[in-house]
């Protein structure tokens, strides 16, 4: 059922109107105002398919209502019906917004100019709206990529940005002290000494590889790297992601793990031999000791308890030599 | 177990102390086997390895047997053996260490030269191996 707004102060012409529709065999209900107060109260209070208006009432004309309606319900279908609607007024008319003019005299006309315009208002309202949905995505997809804490580029086959994040902007600025655009190519934004890598990586990822590294690009600056291919539907890569995150801090705390390692490696190379050395000088003198030559018991007992005590120590040694061993410390 | 009466053993350390008791040792022990030995002392890779050089140039008896520890000044242990194996001579050698560490028993493995890795002190088992095997 359509809902038809009738600017109209003549009951009869409101009348012949809503015979049109009737002959169209087309459902509706029309509600007729004749005034500018009538017709803002109309629009605010209901939902219209579409505005039908005279173009001369005592209390209103067409161009102002047609002006009313863009303003209070914009996309609302608009169609001037007059009894003298000059050529120049119906340009004007439809310059303003209007979808369509009718003559009074040509009546027949209104009942599919009225389905036309109500359809057309459809179809431009689900463009807007998915037009809307499209730039709400885009909006949603940017606020996520430039609120990743990582830097996102986007790379075609031979190199240029095709799209950066706030991030890698960020970043690409901090390190080359330039802005990087669409369309540049990434190569004028790395050092010379990186350039070959960052060659290498990319190629490798236009051939379906996805590479991860840590890249130290320039001093105590570390980064962790993603190259991974990006596909067509039909599956032909058009280019690469890189995706990329400062990891200078994880990085240090390695290399301070790696300096308390190297410690250890020490503390087990001087236990196994500096401090083994003597021990075993200790140990084979015992063992040369002849007890029959101590005829004195006390002797004797001390030669077999010092015995006793370096191989103690000897067996701690190993221990330890041991624990080192299995702990595993040391990747090499 | 063939059988040599006089035996020259080369002993490779830079401790005096354990050249001192190694020596004693190897006496002590060859007796059991009644076999006479010399000991000749190197406290660093680069004189043993001038010596050898020395008694092949001279065309001087060479030692049956050497005892090599790893870690010594001036030329250690592995350098020696570097040197060493090019001579390609007839001779058992052992390496005799403090070193209990992987490290050195694994690298030990890479030389075919060495006939065995024995840790210190000698130990009666490896007085054995060395006067059973000349």
């Amino acid at each position: 059922m359509i809902k038809i707004l009738l600017i109209e102060d003549s009951e009869d012409d409101a009348m012949l109107i809503q015979r049109e529709f009737i002959k169209s065999q087309i459902v509706q209900v029309c509600t007729r105002i004749e005034t500018k107060e009538r017709l803002i109260e109309m629009l605010h209070r209901e939902n219209w398919d579409i505005v039908i208006s005279d173009y001369t009432l005592p209390q209103l004309d067409g161009l102002t209502a047609l002006h009313l309606v863009n303003q209070i319900s914009p996309g609302l279908p608009f169609i001037l019906v007059s009894g003298k609607v000059g050529e120049e007024l119906a340009v004007e008319v439809m310059k303003a917004g209007a979808d369509d003019y009718i003559m009074k005299d040509n009546l027949k006309r209104l009942a599919p100019a009225v389905l036309r315009a109500i359809n057309e208002a459809e179809i431009r309202k689900r463009h807007q709206l998915a037009e809307i949905k499209i730039r709400e995505n885009e909006a949603r997809l940017k606020a996520l990529f430039d609120n990743s804490l990582q830097g996102i580029l986007l790379l075609d086959k031979n190199l240029k940005i095709m799209w950066l994040n706030k991030v890698a902007k960020e970043i690409v600025r901090e390190f080359s002290g330039n802005i990087a655009n669409l369309g540049d190519s990434m190569i004028n934004f790395i050092y010379p000494q990186n350039k070959q890598a960052l060659t290498e990586f990319h190629q490798a990822a236009l051939q379906g590889n996805r590479i991860e590294h840590d890249w130290e690009i320039t001093e105590n600056r570390w980064f962790n790297l993603q190259y991974l291919p990006l596909y067509y539907e039909n599956g032909d890569v058009f280019g690469v992601c890189v995706s990329f995150m400062e990891i200078s801090e994880r990085k240090k705390n390695e290399l301070k793990l790696q300096e308390k390692n190297e410690t250890l490696k020490k503390y087990a190379f001087i236990t196994s031999h500096n401090l083994r050395k003597p021990l075993a000088n200790i140990l084979g003198l015992i063992s040369l000791l002849d007890l029959k030559k101590f005829p004195d018991p006390d002797d004797a007992d001390i030669i077999c308890n010092l015995k006793i005590s370096a191989q103690e120590l000897d067996d701690v040694i190993h221990e330890t030599n041991h624990l080192l061993k299995k702990k595993d410390f040391d990747d090499e | 177990m063939m059988s040599k009466n006089n035996v020259k053993i080369m002993l490779i350390d830079d401790d005096p102390i354990n050249n001192l008791l190694n020596t004693k040792l190897l006496k002590k022990h060859s007796l059991l086997f009644d076999i006479q030995i010399e000991i000749i002392e190197y406290q660093d890779g680069q004189s043993a390895i001038e010596a050898i050089q020395s008694l092949i140039k001279n065309s001087n008896v060479l030692p049956d047997i050497i005892l090599l520890d790893i870690n010594m000044p001036i030329m250690n242990g592995w350098d020696f053996l570097d040197r060493y194996i090019k001579f390609n001579l007839p001779i058992t050698l052992y390496m005799l260490t403090s070193s209990i560490a992987q490290d050195d028993i694994n690298k030990a493995k890479q030389y075919k030269q060495i006939k065995k890795f024995m840790i210190k002190p000698l130990s009666d088992e490896n007085l054995n191996t060395i006067f059973e095997n000349l």
